[in-house]
């Protein structure tokens, strides 16, 4: 074998295993996009249902104070019944808890009328772990927002939409947030 | 936290006159030093005298006296070492009086121990820095609670030691050591102010002509926070609890104000940052210290640092995680 032929082998050799090597990434990177969305849901719905968990302690806790407000009060209550259904898709817990998530800001507004329920430990626990899911669903929500992004511009940019295509993936459907929880609490509204 | 006008009252009223006592102290050391110093080198250049007068008048050879001259210079300069009136009562009030009391103008909650400083097991689990150290220092520790927080911060220099090898051209090999800095700076701790359970660390972002990322990096979605930061985290959704937009902002203030590249990690239950400075606590007996630009600069660099609780905003207490009501063992 001449020198000629051992060197083009060689280099030949080289570019498939970069070659290889490379596709084994794209590969990998789409698995890992793919399964970063999966994460960021299934971490999302795990903390609508915390949030959803905390409903009964609140309205319990400030029942016994706002008594003009049962309306208020019964609505929350309805919406965690439904949200707590097993077999609801993420899309439609989502819209519920945006729904949850406005009447508990107004409760809270609310409760600044009754000082005693205010200054009161137990209100005071519940507003510290609402705050701390709700900023856990925020984070979820930008994970979610940004592996989508990830994925998504995977799915589009060459060369890994060609692996994508090879692989069958396809664009991953956005979730907004809804309309509602982007404008402010309106308490007239619901009184 | 005071202003640099309460400080300049501050250092006329109580620190000015303790710097002047301190002083009158200091040149009260120099100057028997120096005594001791010159009574010694001239007993030596006596001795050094006598022996060549006796040597030229008893015709002797000034070669077979070369270990006598030798000892009659070092002798007495180990007998002054050993005489000198030592400064280390002078050095001790000097850090406990003088930046202790600085520290405590400050944040009067705050202690200084001067000798001690941030532990290896807590640099360790910033898992900021390559842990495979060889040589850890450190001095000016200073802890305690600022509002809600429990701090601990000081000086520490994490070394390692490093090979190299050189042949000569008979072929020997020859095997070089030498010392390299992995950190040298303020190492910071404080308490975070929520619960979370990954690790989240911020790497002066490097500019690359390949940008290569690693697996565990992430994107933020605060632009002027990527132009500085790097985020390597193992859960991409606890990491952006943690560094929520709010608290994003508030590092890059902090980065602008520091004026250099800093090293930030969130381990639970705990925020480290790190920010490379030469040591700046330090007196020398052999110069004066009544010098207020001196006293201005530790004010802002212990101002700046515990200053971090305010700048993160990490005594805002709103989540699950509450002030703590005893201070953590260490």
């Amino acid at each position: 074998m001449s020198v000629n032929s051992i060197l083009l082998t060689t280099l030949g050799l080289i570019i498939l295993i970069i070659f290889l090597w490379y596709t084994v990434r794209l590969y990998n990177y789409l698995i890992g996009s793919k399964n970063a969305i999966n994460y960021s849901l299934s971490s999302l719905d795990a903390l609508l249902k915390k949030r959803h968990d905390l409903i009964p302690n609140l309205v319990k806790t400030v029942k016994r104070y706002m008594h003009h407000e049962a309306s208020l009060l019964r609505q929350i209550t309805e919406l965690r019944t439904m949200a707590a259904t097993e077999d609801i898709s993420i899309h439609d817990r989502m819209v519920l808890d945006s729904e949850m998530a406005r009447l508990t800001k107004n409760i809270v507004l609310y409760a600044e009328n009754y000082p005693t329920l205010y200054a009161s430990d137990n209100f005071l626990q519940l507003q510290a772990s609402l705050n701390e899911v709700e900023e856990q669903i925020s984070a979820s929500r930008r994970a979610l927002s940004a592996s989508i992004t990830d994925y998504n511009n995977a799915i589009q940019m060459f060369p890994t939409n060609i692996m994508a295509y090879l692989m069958g993936y396809k664009e991953f459907e956005w979730y907004s947030i809804p309309e509602d929880e982007r404008q402010s609490p309106d308490v007239e509204r619901l009184f | 936290m005071p202003n640099i006008e309460d400080f300049r009252a501050f250092y006329n009223e109580e620190l000015l006159p303790l710097l002047d006592e301190l002083e009158h102290m200091r040149r009260s050391i120099l100057i028997k030093n120096i005594k001791t110093f010159f009574f010694f080198l001239g007993v030596g250049i006596t001795a050094w005298i006598i022996l060549s007068i006796w040597i030229k008048l008893t015709h002797r050879y000034y070669e077979n006296y070369i270990l006598v001259y030798y000892a009659a210079l070092v002798i007495p300069m180990i007998a002054y070492i050993y005489k000198r009136k030592k400064p280390s009562s002078f050095f001790w009030r000097y850090n406990h009086e003088i930046i202790g009391g600085i520290v405590r103008f400050i944040e009067p909650s705050l202690y200084y121990k001067p000798e001690s400083y941030i532990p290896f097991s807590s640099y360790r689990h910033s898992s900021l820095f390559d842990d495979n150290v060889d040589a850890y220092t450190g001095s000016d520790y200073i802890y305690g609670r600022v509002g809600h927080t429990n701090i601990w911060f000081s000086q520490i220099h994490a070394e390692k030691e490093e090979e190299s090898y050189s042949t000569d051209d008979d072929g020997n090999t020859t095997i070089d050591t030498y010392w390299v800095t992995i950190f040298k700076g303020i190492f910071f701790v404080a308490d975070f102010n929520k619960d979370f359970d990954c690790t989240v660390i911020l790497r002066p972002r490097r500019r690359n002509i390949i940008e290569l990322r690693r697996d565990d990096e992430i994107i933020l979605d605060y632009p002027e926070f990527m132009k500085y930061f790097s985020v390597y985290t193992d859960d991409i959704v606890e990491a952006r609890y943690v560094l929520s937009t709010s608290l994003m902002k508030r590092i890059v203030e902090l980065r602008k104000n520091a004026k250099r590249d800093i090293y930030i990690s969130f381990v639970p239950p705990n925020i480290y940052v790190a920010i490379p400075c030469n040591p700046l606590f330090y007196a020398t007996y052999c110069r004066s210290i009544v010098d207020y630009k001196k006293m201005e600069l530790y004010f802002y660099y212990l101002s700046f640092t515990i200053g971090i609780v305010e700048e993160l905003g990490l005594n805002r207490r709103i989540w699950g995680k509450k002030a703590l009501s005893s201070t953590r063992n260490r």
